[in-house]
């Protein structure tokens, strides 16, 4: 859906993208991630066709994005950053208007769903003036899926909300995927992109830094470290006993928890589990310790 | 295109731009003539004691004709104000605030978009000026008497409509320059005001927009249409190409940028 | 005859004119209470649109109105 490769784009001297490389699969979910002037935003103004990157390849669709004249000749919907109305439309007219667009007219009747579906239809006849941050985000969403476009690009739908607003727009989203729609929408709140998300993309000074689907993700990223509890408090030759196994490195204790380094693996697991079931050890608990998306994040970003 | 224009004015109308620039040109063209019949004679002999009627009549042109030229004067220093700064958002604010970037993704054309806005206010700046005109025209002629032809007032209407389009344009380009509306507006009047004082320093308003103003005032004055074509074709062409550089400046813009 | 005399004449005349006066101070005063305002305070508009003629509404009405509505 979505192809980029070795991007580049400047502000006068000033480099904003160093070649970075993005693929969106159709029916995807995508994460975009990264810090505050990582890049985001400047990527996504080119993928709606609002700017044109300085060098590269970038296919939307199977459009190349520096060879179109306007940005709705992509078959995309996009949302800015901090979405901008006229204040002094309604939400209904608002979508009227946006809706026009000369070729064709969408008519009041998909309005009417389309404000039902963002939860806008109790509000429609009021001034967009005075909605509040999170309604013109949702109102946002819904001009964005106007002309039914197969690709929604969408710049920070949930970040400057509230905990309401942010699960309002993240149902959104996942309805948009119930709709068959492509989405690569970008945040800085990764719990947000966990929960939504099939694929993320991490951008970290102008460069894709990380691009795998979630599954994966956490597959590679769990760690060999454990968590495990006992029955009882857990004595010195409990502590020997597994001490002595070649494949563990090194035990922490604390009452019943013990905390267990094993060499690095896929067996690890497996081998763990045989030294407790040999040993005949008494345990209520067992927890594999996992990269959190946001130590991965710090890790992919600053181990760089 | 249609969509485009009900957008317009419906802006016109809720952010009252119509109103602002419809109140105060019926204000004036009613205030003038009072102030020549009433106040500035009473004005003058509390000032002159003792001086007789006759003088003032001759100092003043108590005349359908006078309030006329009063209205007129009065337009180009204080309604050209009221015009640039209510216009002076059209382009700049919606930059600015970034309200284009919606309507562009939306499949609208700038080129709609901005004729759209030219269309609606150049029609109303002539509605407004020429009804100034007319509703100034009827109070002194009630006032004082009918001696200037109704269809002469028309014309002068529409030449100081025209002279509005004028700023009406300049707005526009100096909109895609400026982002401040305010400082657009400025812009605006400090040039049209170098270029009036150009046009009377080297007396060639014939071949600038501010030539309307003067067209207007010779055929007031003496029913004189000279260079009236050539101020006409010189003005056209100048506002055809202001637009067109405002629609260009606009199609190479990148847009939603920090 | 230190005063300007206002004859009936006259104050027939007048009428629009203060027909337009009060009607853009009643539109702005309202549309004060109503919306809110920019830029200065609300008494200070208030006071501008009641005091200055046509310049004060005007002027509210330019810059003074809330930008949201």
């Amino acid at each position: 859906m979505i192809e980029v490769k070795n991007m580049k784009k400047s502000f006068k001297q000033f480099e904003v993208l160093k070649g970075l490389d993005l693929n969106v699969k159709h029916g995807e979910i995508y994460g975009f991630i990264g810090k505050n002037g990582a890049g985001k935003s400047t990527t996504m103004n080119i993928l709606a066709g609002l700017s044109k990157p300085t060098d590269g390849v970038c296919l939307v669709g199977d459009v190349n994005v520096s060879n179109i004249m306007q940005p709705s000749e992509l078959d995309l919907g996009y949302l800015p950053e901090d979405p901008k109305f006229y204040p002094w439309f309604s939400a209904y007219e608002t979508l009227v208007y946006l809706g026009d667009s000369g070729l064709e007219r969408i008519k009041p009747r998909r309005i009417h769903e389309i404000l039902e579906w963002g939860g806008l239809l109790n509000d429609k006849d009021r001034r967009v003036g005075t909605f509040s941050r999170g309604m013109k985000q949702r109102l946002g969403i819904c001009s964005a899926i106007l002309h039914d476009p197969s690709l929604l690009i969408l710049d920070e739908p949930s970040s400057a909300l509230d905990p309401q607003g942010r699960n309002d727009v993240l149902q959104l989203i996942k309805g948009l995927k119930e709709m068959g729609k492509t989405v690569l929408f970008s945040s800085h709140i990764l719990n947000d992109v966990e929960r939504v998300c099939d694929k993320i993309g991490i951008i970290a000074s102008g460069k894709m830094v990380l691009e795998k689907s979630l599954k994966n993700l956490e597959q590679s990223h769990f760690q060999s470290v454990y968590d495990v509890i006992f029955e009882d408090v857990i004595t010195e030759t409990t502590v020997n006993c597994i001490k002595s196994s070649a494949r563990v490195l090194g035990t922490e204790t604390k009452e019943q928890v013990m905390v267990i380094k094993m060499e690095e693996g896929h067996e690890s697991v497996r081998s763990l589990m045989q030294i407790l079931i040999d040993n005949d050890l008494k345990i209520v608990g067992f927890n594999r310790r996992k990269h959190t998306l946001e130590d991965i994040f710090i890790k992919e970003v600053h181990g760089l | 295109m249609k969509s485009d224009i009900m957008k317009e004015l419906r802006m016109g109308i809720r952010t009252s731009k119509f109103l602002v620039i419809t109140a105060s040109f019926l204000f004036f063209a009613i205030l003038t003539p009072i102030m020549m019949k009433f106040i500035l004679p009473q004005l003058l002999l509390n000032q002159f004691q003792g001086m007789e009627e006759a003088t003032i009549s001759q100092m003043l042109d108590m005349s359908q004709k006078g309030s006329l030229l009063g209205y007129m004067s009065d337009l180009f220093e204080i309604g050209t104000i009221v015009v640039v700064f209510a216009l002076s958002g059209l382009l700049a604010q919606e930059i600015k605030e970034n309200t284009l970037v919606l309507p562009i993704c939306s499949g609208k054309k700038l080129f709609s978009i901005v004729t759209s806005k030219l269309v609606v206010f150049s029609i109303f700046l002539i509605l407004a000026s020429t009804l100034g005109m007319v509703i100034c025209y009827l109070y002194a002629g009630v006032l004082f008497a009918f001696d200037i032809e109704l269809w002469s007032v028309v014309v002068i209407g529409l030449l100081y409509g025209g002279y509005m389009i004028f700023l009406l344009n300049l707005v526009m380009l100096f909109g895609t320059i400026i982002k401040s509306s305010i400082g657009t507006g400025f812009m605006t009047l400090g040039f049209s005001l170098f270029l009036y004082f150009i046009g009377s320093y080297l007396d060639v308003h014939m071949y600038l927009p501010s030539g309307l103003l003067i067209s207007a005032q010779n055929i007031l004055a003496n029913q004189s249409y000279q260079n009236l074509g050539v101020t006409l074709a010189i003005s056209i062409i100048l506002v055809l190409m202001i637009s067109k550089i405002t629609h260009m400046r606009l199609e190479h813009r990148e847009w939603n940028e920090r | 005859m230190n005063t300007i005399e206002l004859t009936g004449e006259m104050f027939i005349m007048l009428l629009p004119l203060v027909a337009i006066q009060l009607g853009l101070t009643i539109y702005c005063v309202i549309k004060i209470m109503k919306e809110g305002v920019e830029n200065l305070n609300k008494w200070a508009w208030i006071a501008i649109c009641i005091f200055l003629n046509l310049i004060g509404p005007i002027t509210f009405l330019i810059v003074g109105r809330k930008r949201d509505i």
